[in-house]
């Protein structure tokens, strides 16, 4: 067994580390066999099946950069699903227009990833650079958020293109004239060859399942690394942070791009799945349900946050065939899994498996101790 | 003829910021309560206006007079709000994030439990009491109404923060719950009792909006987003002080807009209006000049 | 390493996989003698109280059906299958459920949608994946694609005859207010053109968004006009306010509306009088007269005592099943091609609740009655007039002929080059 494991130690090392639950070579085997379950999935699941794991898949990255933004650098920002909403319209907009001289949409990736990290970088500085904290950074994404959904829904008027995409206003993107293109699914252009994704496919899972496997180990590495580190600490006392030298404005606004960037890209894989983007995910609920999936999963951790974004997202629709009840229902399950764990449910399993297993565990390479239950730093009153 | 002219502009002006000042006031006063005293956002307000507008409703149509009725629905609210208080809420005091959280499934299962039990809506009552008129313009005299309301509703929290046990003691523990309970204030009865009384400020508004508005499950919703954006660029360091500056504020900006411009323009200005007022004073506005006040103090 | 807690950990692996095979063999059976209906709608929510009675449509139609031994295709008599979502108000559910429809329950025919919104998420999706769709309530009209049919009376058949009327009888001049999204801006340039066709003249016209919900600047705006008559297409809780305001301000000017009531029966949920004066042109509500009428609401209350309104939706639902059911019987298959020449070839349901009902192939719209309505003091509705069985025409005045080609988009009224000088020049 150790030969085994230390080569797959050295492997996973950068990846591990106190900020991240799972550090063991038991999580890294099960973590594999799952990949290997996801990558298997078409094989013997359904076309329904697979197109609804792709949805889940990228709700997922919207969560993590949730996770990254809320759980690692302690800025609750209600706004993820703006980034998301603009990251899409953006992939659309460009997509739509360039799809017929480019023949791909390699530009309009960029463009989905690179917009909401402006737009970040716009609102991050005014709020950080102001000193905001707390609720009021949360509220403040939220204003911008519905701001810009109460733009985006009263552009219906045919007035408002660009180019050759329609805003549409509630009814979604849509080509401006009949001779201009759809919106495009995922064509990735290398020189002259090019490789189509159709959101209903084979191919375009494998690629948000590969896009989500680098977006959680990339994010695995850059928390349990020094940077990761600096976020931890302005988590947990931005102020004596500050008295090392850090400076956490800086800091804060380089996470929040970050996070602005993945949640963009979830958005414009989001757009090129169903071909289509509307403003309702500006509104509260769209913002609130972010929220909702990473506090329940557990803030602090990456696994903990994919779990429960695929699990809830597959109780909610599971939920919708049950006709009334269905929103009440989900309304039970948030407030008792609140209640049961206020730190997360997930996480609360992974704690419990890492002590179970680490009773029988004589020792091994990646014996850390598990993550320190950090307590609820809120901004004190006075 | 002019001059009746002028002075129903001006009356129809003030009208409108005073009809803007008091649906801010009123959504808001029960928020802010419970906010200030035990920092926590209850994103299930709504409902509770909600259940006040219910009760004021059904009590009403048995025979109960109007104002009757909207006490009873403020009592069934503060009810309502104490049992969700001790089952859910007391878990999360000061934990503004996780308190939205678990608020927002409270929520879900209050609109839609009263969804599926009650159906998808029931009458409203009648507006009452009628209108003035000031030259070409009529103007409703219940709205007026609404906004006394407010005022008396706000004067009503500060009588009891300054002049009743409960008051002190919420100050107390709103300060400093750790000093307060060791020196024997139960500071779970305060908070139970100040949810309650937020509860039952969220029931009375509810039903003074029943008196305008369609209620169906989802009636509170419409004022939750405001009465949230409201009570946090007010402030939790002096819930009253706070309420009403950004009530005054935000229904400046939104008269003055929509009257230069148009209704859209009006509507998007009060949220820009927030964001810049949450830009300059980070913390909300009654805590922006309390600091002022002790940094002038320290001087 | 102890053997107990090697055996722990291959017992903990072991459960992982399991656990995350069950969930995705998850797979439903499909019953392949039944004819698969599949809609969405709306049963919890914001938008509930409109759509829950379309629901109550479906099933009483597909009741009606199966209870006569259902519909001869492809050889044996079947029976329809309905299968209903709830789409929970969230336009992003409408797209989901609709792939749920196509993929793991292989409809062969998709229903959804209450806003235009929630629509065009399902239907983009549903299209896409060529399966027929419908909409069934009252819709900007001029959608004009091969998969999509319209159950529902569109703008040309109420907002132009009952303009017509009210112009006649009170007078030309209008104001317009609207919710600012694309049904309420379609409407806008409906009463354009109705303002244009038959001598009307729009005073003032503005959009408001959603939230919304302090009325007194519009009110005295509109009392300084001082109109013949309003033109309202406000939709949601907050706009409806504007009506308790006005009454208190005096506004008495009378009002048109063509989606309050028909969609959300205010009349029995705001206390009198705030809606007296008002006009409303539905292609059905329950107080339509007549004897098809007065029978479809009764079967409706018998099925579903909780109703408390039995509305346009309710009424366009159930006509939708029936015209697919005409259509499934017409072609003698549920193969998709040969059902859209089947209905392209027009249907007829000659007794929908409404009166005579008819698609036209050509436009994948209905012709249908439409009837003029006034509201009074105690919230009781009269039939003012009926406005008559109006042709969809429409997509034919601009060259659309879908029995030939379908453009596989939306027209809206300024894409008739003959109205363009009804339209303000931006």
């Amino acid at each position: 067994m150790r030969s085994f494991v230390s080569p797959l130690v050295r492997v996973v090392r950068p990846f591990t580390g106190p900020q991240t639950l799972g550090n063991s070579p038991l999580f890294w085997v099960c973590w594999l066999a799952t990949v290997i379950l996801l990558v298997l999935l078409p094989v013997f699941g359904s076309r329904y099946q697979i197109i609804t794991a792709s949805n889940f898949l990228i709700s997922a990255i919207l969560a993590m950069s949730l996770c990254l933004i809320w759980g690692y650098c302690g800025i609750l920002s209600l706004g993820q699903a703006a980034f998301y909403c603009i990251g899409g319209y953006a992939y659309g907009i460009v997509a739509m227009n360039l799809i017929d001289r480019q023949g791909n949409t390699d530009l309009a990736i960029a463009a989905g990833i690179a917009a909401p990290a402006a737009f970040a970088a716009l609102i991050g500085a005014l709020m950080f650079y102001s000193r905001l904290k707390g609720v009021y950074v949360a509220i403040l994404m939220l204003v911008t958020s519905l701001l810009l959904g109460l733009f985006m829904r009263q552009t219906a008027d045919p007035s408002y293109t660009i180019g050759a995409a329609y805003l549409g206003g509630m009814n979604g993107l849509a080509p401006a004239k009949a001779s201009d293109p759809s919106l495009p699914s995922i064509i990735l252009g290398f020189g002259d060859m090019t490789l189509e994704f159709d959101g209903r496919g084979r191919s375009f899972y494998w690629l948000v399942v590969g896009v989500a496997i680098s977006i959680y180990l990339g994010l695995r590495w850059i928390v349990n690394s020094s940077f990761g580190y600096v976020l931890v600490a302005l988590r947990e006392d931005p102020e004596r942070t500050e008295t090392f030298g850090y400076d956490v404005r800086l800091m804060q606004l380089a996470a929040f791009c970050l996070s602005a960037a993945i949640a963009g890209l979830a958005g414009t894989l989001y757009t090129a799945w169903g071909t289509y983007i509307h403003p309702d995910g500006f509104s509260v609920a769209a913002n609130i349900l972010v929220v909702i999936w990473v506090a329940v999963g557990g803030r602090k951790d990456l696994t903990a946050v994919v779990v429960s974004t695929v699990a809830l997202n597959w109780i909610s629709i599971e939920l919708a065939t049950w006709g009334e009840i269905s929103m009440l229902m989900l309304g039970f399950i948030l407030v008792i899994a609140i209640l049961i764990a206020p730190e997360g449910v997930f996480t609360g399993i992974g704690a419990a498996i890492g002590r179970l297993t680490r009773r029988g565990q004589s020792g091994g390479a990646l014996d850390i101790k598990p993550a320190p239950a950090a307590s609820n730093m809120m901004p004190k009153r006075s | 003829m002019g001059m009746m002219d002028i002075a129903g502009q001006i009356v129809s002006y003030t009208y409108q910021y005073f009809d803007n000042f008091g649906f801010l006031l009123l959504s808001g006063i029960g928020l802010i309560v419970i906010y200030g005293v035990m920092g926590v956002i209850n994103m299930a307000h709504g409902e509770l206006m909600m259940i006040g507008a219910y009760i004021a409703v059904s009590t009403f149509y048995a025979g109960v007079p109007a104002p009757l009725a909207v006490i009873l629905g403020g009592v069934g609210a503060g009810l309502a709000g104490m049992i969700i208080e001790r089952l859910v809420i007391r878990h999360f005091y000061n934990q503004l994030l996780s308190s939205l959280v678990v608020t927002w499934g409270v929520s879900l299962i209050i609109s839609q439990g009263t969804l599926f039990v009650l159906g998808p809506s029931i009458m409203n009552m009648p507006t009452p009491l009628g209108s003035f008129n000031v030259g070409p313009f009529a103007f409703g005299i219940y709205r007026l109404v609404m906004f006394a309301t407010a005022i008396g509703l706000i004067a009503g929290v500060w009588a009891i923060f300054r002049w009743t046990k409960l008051g002190t003691q919420a100050q107390a523990t709103m300060e400093n719950p750790t000093m307060a309970s060791a020196l024997g204030i139960d500071t779970r009865q305060v908070y139970t009792l100040t949810f309650g009384l937020g509860s039952a400020l969220g029931g009375v508004a509810g039903g003074m909006f029943a008196m305008t508005a369609t209620i169906s499950p989802f009636f509170g919703q419409n004022y939750t987003p405001m009465a949230f954006i409201t009570v946090v660029v007010g402030g939790g360091a002096n819930p009253i002080l706070g309420l009403a500056y950004a009530g005054l504020y935000l229904a400046g900006v939104q008269t003055i807009s929509s009257n230069l411009v148009n209704e859209y323009i009006g509507y998007v200005s009060v949220m820009a209006a927030a964001f810049l007022a949450l830009l300059v004073m980070p913390s909300g506005i009654s805590d922006f000049f309390a600091q002022r006040r002790t940094r002038r103090m320290q001087r | 390493m102890k053997k107990s807690s090697r055996l722990l950990r291959i017992v903990a692996g072991l459960s992982c996989v399991l656990a995350l095979m069950s969930v995705f063999t998850a797979s439903s059976a499909k019953a392949k003698d039944q004819i698969i209906l599949c809609t969405v709608d709306d049963l919890s929510g914001d938008f509930s109280i409109m759509s829950t009675p379309k629901t109550y449509g479906y099933r009483l139609a597909v009741k009606e059906i199966n209870d006569a031994g259902g519909i001869q295709v492809d050889g044996a008599k079947k029976l329809i299958k309905l299968i209903s979502y709830d789409g929970q108000s969230d336009v992003k559910r409408y797209q989901e459920l609709a792939q749920r429809c196509i993929f793991n329950d292989e409809a062969q025919v998709v229903m959804a949608g209450y806003t235009g919104a929630e629509r065009e998420a399902a239907r983009k999706e549903v299209v896409r994946n060529k399966v027929i769709f419908w909409h069934n309530n009252q819709g900007e009209g001029g959608i004009a694609d091969k998969y999509s049919f319209f159950s529902g009376p569109t703008p040309e058949q109420q907002v132009l005859p009952a303009l017509k009327y009210m112009i006649k009888e009170m007078g030309p001049r209008m104001t317009f207010i609207g919710a600012d999204y694309n049904f309420c801006r379609a409407i806008g340039q409906w009463v354009h053109v109705a303002a244009g066709l038959y001598g009307g003249k729009i005073e003032m016209e503005e959009y408001f968004p959603f939230g919304v919900s302090q009325w007194q600047s519009t009110i005295d705006k509109i009392k300084r006009v001082k109109p013949d008559f309003q033109v309202h297409c406000l939709v949601g809780a907050e706009h409806a306010q504007f009506y308790p305001q006005a009454q208190a301000a005096g506004l008495v000017t009378p009002m048109w509306s063509n989606v309050t009531i028909s969609d959300g029966y205010e009349h029995k949920r705001f206390a009198p009088p705030s809606l007296a004066n008002m006009y409303v042109p539905p292609g059905y509500i329950e107080d339509v007269p007549g004897e098809t009428s007065k029978a479809f609401a009764a079967k409706i209350r018998a099925m579903f005592p909780d109703t408390v309104y039995v509305n346009e939706h309710a009424a366009f639902g159930y006509v939708a099943v029936k015209a697919m059911a005409e259509a499934w019987k017409k072609a003698g298959t549920t193969d998709t091609d040969a059902v859209i020449k089947a209905l392209e070839g027009d249907i007829s349901v000659p007794d929908a609740p409404g009166g005579p009902w008819t698609l036209r192939g050509s436009q994948h719209h209905a012709a249908m009655p439409t009837y003029l309505f006034k509201v009074d003091d105690k919230h009781k509705l009269t039939l003012i007039t009926e406005l008559g069985i109006n042709e969809p025409t429409f997509l034919t005045d601009i060259g659309v002929d879908m029995t030939k080609k379908s453009p596989g988009r939306q027209f809206l009224p300024p894409d008739n080059q003959k109205w363009k000088s009804f339209f303000p020049a931006n």
